[in-house]
């Protein structure tokens, strides 16, 4: 086995290593389940690494590793995936866009009821939310998914405005 | 030894690494040593072929061999590309991409399978042709005809078998492959 792949795939994961665990932090709430679909991530980077051809950006080539090593873990987290509030370093604001319900969540601690709402979406929202939540733009997104810009758009304004009734019609 | 900061715990890149390595080596090895006996198996029934067809007075006896020895170049054949579509999964691809790819991937009629059906064919006639020598009593089509049934018969429990292990393993990951999909694109 040649070096050059291995100091490659060294590098990537040491300069990338940041966005694998926020993936694996949204993905899996427990520690152990992290570090499994942390070393599945690796494992996946350097079995695809040969085919890397640099057509797209390396965060976006590791970001759909990460997404698609989340979505086909064999392991209990992909039944169970959930998103933790406390480990979104963008703030609730990416998501709702509205300051005033984010503080009002928080003055009032319903992060919690948030929390519920988006752990209730479905695997693929839940997918598309925590790229948002990397603060990713949407042609990213869609570069790394495999949509089209507008979809993409389309898809994220629908979760935003469902999890948002959602919370004003609990508060109320 | 390479450590980086996993979450809260150290994660030691380098033993990593060494593990995939020594599983990336175990299967080339493993791969390299299947195709060889492929190939090796194909010139042995050749060579046995040719043999049979100098030495032997009645020419039906040379055609087992010569089946056998096709069957083989086309399995070698079929493994080489099956080898190549295991090596070719991208987890790096677009997720839309890599999951039609893996629907496809698991999907239990391929037109890949079809090809399998022309070596088990010649396999199933090789062997009725070399057993039917064999066998004692009745005339060359009757102890043809049994010989023929039983191998089919065999074959037919083997596909059955990785039926059953295609439904446990593989099926549940194209389903699984196919809804993610179809949740996406709606």
């Amino acid at each position: 086995m040649d070096n050059t792949k291995e100091d490659r795939f060294k590098q990537i994961v040491e300069e990338n290593s940041r966005r694998i665990n926020a993936i694996c932090s949204y993905y899996s709430p427990n520690a152990e389940d992290r570090k499994d679909l942390y070393q599945e991530i690796l494992v996946n980077i350097w079995k695809s690494l040969d085919k890397f051809r640099g057509e797209a950006a390396i965060s976006t080539w590791i970001y759909r590793i990460a997404v698609n090593t989340s979505l086909s873990f064999t392991g209990k987290a992909y039944k169970n995936l959930k998103l933790k509030v406390d480990q979104m370093p963008q703030g609730v604001n990416a998501l709702l866009d509205d300051d005033e319900l984010e503080q009002k969540l928080k003055t009032e601690q319903h992060l919690e009821e948030l929390e519920a709402q988006l752990n209730l979406l479905s695997v693929i929202d839940k997918a598309l939310i925590s790229l948002v939540l990397e603060g990713l733009s949407m042609r990213e997104i869609a570069d790394i998914i495999g949509l089209t810009e507008p979809n993409v758009k389309v898809k994220i304004h629908r979760i935003k405005e469902q999890l948002k009734q959602q919370l004003n019609s609990l508060k109320q | 030894m390479k450590t980086i900061q996993n979450n809260s715990e150290p994660f030691n890149l380098d033993q990593l690494v060494e593990g995939l390595k020594k599983e990336d080596y175990r299967n080339l090895k493993m791969t390299h040593n299947f195709k060889y006996l492929l190939f090796f198996l194909t010139p042995f029934y050749l060579v046995i072929f040719v043999i049979a067809l100098v030495l032997e007075d009645d020419p039906r006896r040379s055609i087992g061999p010569l089946l056998f020895g096709l069957g083989f170049l086309i399995f070698a054949f079929i493994f080489r590309d099956l080898n190549k579509t295991y090596k070719s999964v991208d987890y790096g691809l677009p997720t839309t991409e890599m999951l039609r790819k893996a629907a496809q991937r698991y999907e239990l009629w391929q037109n890949k399978t079809c090809f399998i059906a022309i070596p088990v064919l010649l396999f199933c006639f090789g062997f009725s042709f070399s057993v039917a020598e064999w066998m004692p009593g009745a005339d060359f089509l009757s102890r043809y005809t049994f010989a023929f049934f039983l191998i089919a018969i065999v074959f037919s429990i083997s596909f059955f078998v990785g039926y059953l292990i295609w439904r446990k393993r593989q099926k549940p990951l194209r389903d699984r492959a196919l809804s993610l999909l179809e949740e996406i694109e709606k």
